[in-house]
């Protein structure tokens, strides 16, 4: 197979537990700061308590630079305008420059495209009237045509809900329809917000942790879930030409594979992974040798890190890992989305920060991530995801510093 | 219909049909009830407040022809619904075994798991969020269907589930056809699956159906729902078998007539007007324009058989 065309990114917006803009949330991961804590927008009965990455004060309140109406739309789809109003900006696309570009959306979620209203659920249970609106506001929710809604686009939507790879896969498949010529430009990304029902569903699976999460670590116990939303803006070659700007990135290659072996538990050996990272390699017509960095999954469960932690310590042996998950929490259907932007401005300062909460190497891995901030020298990093369902999706990410 | 733009994706030819809705199991069925012959069986269900929902279900007993019912213990009716129409569509192709690293799968669902995403709330209503069952938080996820999908026939290659609400069978169909740029594929199984839940069934109901307006009236009018799942297998073009091409159109005006009547309302019912042109292209070759509308006023998506 011959290498795929690469295809340039353009802009990037993210709001995280770590920060209100992309900006913020690389100061924080710089810094090594992270705020685990139990959650506050909802209560839970559980007797422990497992602290969550949540989006508090003013930056969670709707997008930056257009207004939008809290009651009308679900909580995830506020954060989706918010990354994809920064991303558009970044990339100095404004509404006159887009004007007779064919704009198309790409958008990965687990929660933003689900009914599951308490409130209106708990009314419905108990033989109430409780109408409509619940159900109305979840269609009027989903990210991809809302971001395409807002911003008066004119081409194809697509929300992709393959769990926790659902961010990744969206920006491999977006850079498909700029590839395709379907589109001139294609926001591609992820958004997903915290609530009771995945709160209780990851503790009912005894994957999360009662503590700050410790991806990779020996003594890991568990995630800590998060929430947010990053958008990346893809353009073609032929945009790009026209507004005469140059790109701050590629996506250079895309990968995904199935494990086919369990509903929620990776595969032993990492299969699905390995068809991953063979696809992405091919499309960038590379091996894994010019990479200079790993932004991992690294969810801290026991299961996840072992699995990632083997094809590591593999395939990929010798090249410099990490997990931000750490700082951002695991925000599902977001979270590739969220590390794709993460690793592109990694690259664009030449400085990859430290794997927050890993202290021991766990001797069934062998390998220990990176722990601080660690000069990178080359241009070229893989983010890769991980997901319920078997789903493993695999991003080559390059800057031309 | 005014088309303002459009482009179009690579051909694929279809060469097994696999549906499963209130009608039964069979393309026959599926046109007869289509042609207004045989009406599938109306279920009801009682609603809060009184009254009560009508709905069309999918029989998914004729899985167990595939799977051993063993097998099916811990997989709840949407996904079991997936599997009966993927089943289908292999059995159609006379497909005894795919080749599990060249072969992808696409879902398109509006509404995912409905059934195990209300019991698992159930569970934490009715118990406690500590007494919260995993085996439903793990069904509820819109890729479940995929995810049983690819244990059971070994799918190994991209796995994707779509959710775009009216729009998710044209949406998901742009990634199937997408896929066909990987060389090192041969084939993609496209499917749909939508399950029947009263809980929508009772909110859709308030507006004349899932896609009404929702902010002018709220009056209640009849509407029966429906379920079920079609899949298309999919491999690249070839001579002697329906093919299928697709657009992007955006389109102002009225969409085109659908199967409401026969299938019931819910988000994914295009993918059986697809299934059903390509039974009928097969046969005939005539060119059929199946039409996939957004009802929240979003973009239009035309797919072609010739």
């Amino acid at each position: 197979m011959s290498p795929a065309l690469p295809v340039s990114v353009t802009g990037m917006g993210a709001i995280t537990g770590a920060g209100g803009t992309l900006g913020e949330s690389l100061d924080a991961i710089y810094a090594g700061r992270r705020t685990p804590a139990p959650p506050v927008r909802f209560s839970t009965d559980h007797i422990d308590t497992y602290p969550v990455l949540e989006i508090l004060g003013e930056s969670d309140d709707g997008r930056r630079g257009a207004e939008v109406d809290a009651t009308h739309t679900l909580r995830t789809t506020e954060l989706a305008l918010n990354a994809a109003t920064q991303a558009l900006a970044d990339a100095g696309l404004t509404p006159d420059v887009l004007a007779g570009r064919r704009v198309g959306v790409c958008a990965g979620t687990t929660v933003g495209c689900a009914l599951n209203n308490e409130a209106f659920y708990r009314s419905y249970k108990k033989g109430g009237d409780p109408g409509p609106e619940a159900f109305a506001r979840m269609l009027r929710s989903n990210p991809a045509e809302q971001v395409s809604l807002a911003n008066n686009f004119n081409g194809p939507i697509s929300t992709v809900v393959n769990a926790c790879s659902s961010g990744t896969d969206a920006i491999g498949l977006g850079a498909e329809w700029i590839r395709a010529g379907i589109c001139d430009v294609v926001l591609v990304g992820g958004a997903d917000e915290l609530c009771r029902f995945t709160y209780a569903g990851f503790i009912s699976l005894m994957v999360t942790s009662n503590e700050p999460c410790r991806p990779f670590d020996g003594k890991r116990k568990g995630l800590n879930l998060g929430e947010g939303a990053a958008f990346l803006v893809l353009e073609s070659e032929g945009s790009l030409k026209k507004r005469n700007v140059k790109p701050l990135a590629k996506v250079y290659g895309y990968g995904s594979g199935c494990d086919a072996h369990h509903l929620t538990a990776p595969h032993p050996e990492g299969q699905g992974l390995e068809a991953a990272l063979d696809r992405a390699f091919e499309q960038w017509g590379h091996d894994q040798r010019r990479l200079s960095l790993i932004n991992a999954h690294g969810t801290s469960t026991p299961e996840n890190d072992r699995v990632e932690g083997k094809v590591l310590a593999g395939r990929l042996a010798g090249i410099p890992f990490h997990s931000t998950k750490g700082y951002t929490g695991h925000t599902l259907g977001a979270a590739g989305a969220i590390e794709a932007a993460l690793t592109i401005s990694f690259l664009q300062r030449g400085v990859a920060p430290g794997t927050v909460g890993f202290k021991n190497v766990d001797p069934a891995i062998g390998i220990a991530p990176l722990t601080e901030n660690t000069e990178l020298t080359g241009n070229f990093a893989l983010s890769q995801s991980l997901a319920f369902g078997g789903s493993n999706s695999a991003l080559i990410l390059g800057v031309g510093r | 219909m005014k088309r303002v733009a459009n482009y179009t994706l690579k051909h694929a030819a279809i060469k097994g049909i696999g549906v499963v809705g209130g009608f039964g199991s069979t393309t026959d069925e599926l046109l007869t009830a289509l042609q207004g012959g045989q009406k599938p069986q109306i279920q009801e269900f009682d609603k809060p407040g009184g009254g009560t929902l009508k709905a069309f279900k999918a029989n998914t007993s004729g899985l167990s022809a595939f799977m051993e019912r063993r097998a099916l213990r811990r997989i709840d009716h949407f996904s079991r619904m997936a599997l009966y129409g993927a089943h289908l569509a292999l059995a159609d192709g006379g497909i005894e075994k795919l080749d599990p690293e060249r072969t992808a799968l696409v879902i398109a669902s509006g509404y995912g798991a409905v059934g195990s995403t209300f019991t698992f709330l159930d569970s934490m209503i009715d118990g406690s969020d500590q007494l919260s069952s995993p085996t439903h938080f793990s069904n509820s996820v819109h890729n479940a269907a995929a995810a049983h999908i690819s244990m059971t026939l070994g799918i190994k290659g991209p796995n994707h589930t779509i959710t775009q609400f009216g729009l998710s069978v044209g949406s998901a169909l742009l990634s199937a056809l997408s896929l066909f740029e990987d060389e090192g594929l041969d084939r993609v199984l496209f499917g749909s699956v939508e399950e029947f839940s009263p809980v929508y069934g009772y909110a859709g109901a308030y507006a004349g159906g899932y896609a009404g307006d929702y902010s002018s009236d709220t009056a209640e009018r009849e509407t029966v729902c429906g379920e079920g799942a079609a899949f298309l297998l999919l491999e690249r073009e070839a001579e002697g078998f329906p093919t299928l091409s697709y657009s992007f159109e955006a389109v102002e005006g009225e969409p085109p007539p659908d199967s409401i009547n026969a299938l019931g309302e819910f988000p994914t019912r295009q993918a059986f007007d697809l299934a059903i042109a390509a039974r009928l292209v097969g046969e005939a070759r005539p060119k059929m324009v199946v039409g996939h509308v957004d009802g929240n006023g979003g973009p239009t998506m035309i797919v072609e058989m010739a």
